[in-house]
């Protein structure tokens, strides 16, 4: 299947969230941080990065998960007019630093709502930039 | 298959709506239509697809295979037609917001549209609250060259002069030319407004907000004062990367709109000084920058015009636009037109022509059918002087062609002035200064 960030963004999401309403934390959790990173992934490529025929960045700089992509969203956007798209990022700290994608393998209790709760924050920020991406007509 | 000539933006809206028209109640009352900021344009409607009966999908697809077909560039493919208001974050946000302008009404069923454009709708939204008491004067061209900046330093000596403080603020950012005029550069404070949106983008203009207002010298012997705060200050060193800054819609952390942050920034600057009157000088030309003084800040609004066709066909874009003006209501009965640069020879003749092609200009966009009995009709006669449409003249002089107050050492010379501008700025005065009495 092709690579498509924008669909895998919103699924990611509304799994999160069908997750969180039966409180199952760390699987929700894990989602929250896939859902910003490939909402940020999705608005990336309309701003011009490039991808390898696998579907992976062509620059090894933006293989990255969101814990490292937040901040490097920040200057890739502002690098391509995509100001406007870094502002809501830049305007908090990180809220994924503490998010690690193998926390997979790790025990269930790891991830308490608060933990959650930050990370749902998070993604909701990231999809909100790809929904105005959408809505301005740079993703279609 | 025949070949169908490509669809242009400015009729891509109407194939739009007439579409929506088509589709009736099918899935609700309300249909938003979302163009973007390449004029495309799709659909949002509520909920979620799965929410949808097979009746109405049946019919989704129908709708979005008409939408692609009948849009060209200006649609998007079927399967990218139409967004679900639940998929998205400010979905709820957007069906409601007051952003949004009706573009039909028919059969129970309200389109909308949503125009999505650059720097955001500033000048369609509500006119903000002013928390300071001052009156507030925009003086709006919307072309440059029209006596717009002289007319302002003139209008502010002849205030000085009866003992008034006068805070000009020029926010004509993309050509600073008023405090220039006013503000040779040794008298210059260290900052300007460019430096207050940018140091206020990091949350910080207070570092800034205290020196950025200078007294020009033009006021040095007179009772009252003249305050500027100018486009630039003397430590602002590089401009166009701070301009380029300037219009972003967030100050600090918080998202706000320009207009917004305008309002703060004015608001600070108001009560630091408690000026008896603010001049707002605007930009020229249709920018939503420029529009902002003229419908959210509360001011009462010159429009500078010179009787051609190309300023009327101008402001008549301008008018148009407001005419779905959520608020055109309130802000129209705080406009006035000048009729500037009026030549020397034919006055009265000029005069009538203007004042002819003005009243057009308003009747067809911003007055009430005549005809209506009730009281608070906003209409007038060509001829009904105390009409927005009806000018405040300033005369053409020669030596306001040269004008450069602080050069000349005898400054501003009273008989010329009151020979160029004598009537605007006595009715000038009347509005700015009566309506705030009795508001």
């Amino acid at each position: 299947m092709p690579v498509d960030y924008r669909d895998a963004a919103e699924r990611h999401w509304a799994d999160a969230e069908y997750l969180l309403a039966d409180s199952r934390m760390a699987n929700a959790d894990h989602l929250f941080g896939l859902s910003a990173e490939c909402a940020l992934k999705a608005v990336m490529l309309a701003l011009g990065m490039t991808l390898r025929p696998d579907g992976r960045p062509t620059n090894p700089q933006h293989s990255l998960h969101i814990n490292n992509l937040w901040n490097e969203f920040i200057s890739f956007a502002n690098a391509r007019n995509g100001a406007h798209y870094a502002l809501p990022l830049s305007s908090i700290a990180n809220p994924f630093t503490n998010w690690d994608v193998s926390q997979r393998y790790d025990h269930r209790t790891g991830v308490t709502p608060a933990v959650a709760a930050t990370h749902q924050q998070g993604a909701q920020i990231a999809k909100r930039i790809l929904d105005n991406a959408v809505l301005n007509g740079d993703i279609q | 298959m025949t070949k169908h000539l490509p669809v242009l933006f400015e009729k891509a809206l109407g194939i739009a709506v007439e579409k929506a028209k088509g589709v009736g109640n099918v899935f609700g009352d309300e249909i938003l239509l979302v163009r973007d900021l390449r004029g495309r344009i799709r659909v949002v409607l509520p909920g979620r697809y799965e929410n949808f009966s097979e009746k109405q999908r049946a019919e989704l697809v129908k709708f979005s295979q008409q939408l692609a077909e009948s849009l060209g560039a200006y649609g998007f493919q079927p399967d990218r037609a139409v967004l679900y208001a639940d998929d998205l974050i400010q979905g709820d946000e957007i069906l409601v917001s007051s952003d949004r302008q009706l573009m039909a009404f028919e059969g129970g069923l309200k389109i909308w549209l949503l125009d999505r454009q650059i720097i955001g709708q500033d000048w369609m939204r509500a006119p903000l609250q002013q928390e300071t008491k001052n009156p507030r004067v925009t003086f709006y061209g919307i072309k440059g060259g029209v006596g717009r900046s002289t007319a302002l330093v003139i209008w502010a000596w002849q205030l000085a002069r009866q003992g008034k403080k006068i805070l000009i603020m020029d926010l004509d950012l993309e050509s600073p030319g008023v405090s220039s005029t006013l503000l040779p550069s040794e008298y210059l404070p260290d900052y300007g407004i460019v430096d207050w949106f940018v140091e206020d983008g990091v949350g910080q203009a207070e570092a800034v907000e205290s020196v950025m207002i200078s007294a020009s010298p033009l006021a040095r012997d007179l009772p009252g004062e003249i305050r500027i705060v100018p486009a630039f200050g003397r430590d602002t060193g590089d401009y166009l990367p701070k301009l380029a800054r300037c219009y972003a819609e967030s100050g600090g952390a918080a998202n706000m709109s320009w207009a917004e942050r305008l309002q703060r920034m004015v608001q600070d600057m108001e009560r630091q000084e408690e000026p008896d009157v603010v001049i707002l000088d605007s930009r020229a030309g249709l920018h939503d920058i420029a529009a902002v003084t003229v419908t959210r800040m509360n001011a009462d609004a010159f429009l500078f015009a010179v009787d051609s066709m190309q300023t009327w066909n101008a402001y008549a874009f301008l008018f148009r636009h407001w005419q779905k003006h959520p608020q055109v209501r309130e802000f129209r009965q705080k406009l006035q037109i000048v009729a500037g640069m009026v030549p020397e020879t034919g006055r009265d003749q000029y005069l009538k022509r203007f004042r002819e092609n003005s009243w057009d200009l308003f009747r067809e966009h911003l007055y009430d059918e005549a005809g209506a009995q009730t009281e608070d009709v906003f209409s007038f006669d060509l001829d009904s002087m105390e009409a927005p449409h009806y000018p405040l003249p300033v005369y053409w002089h020669r030596a306001l062609q040269e004008f450069d107050p602080l050069q000349d050492d005898s400054g501003i010379d009273e008989q010329i002035m009151v020979a160029a501008m004598g009537k605007f700025m006595t009715e000038a005065e009347t509005m700015v200064f009566t309506r705030e009495e009795n508001p």
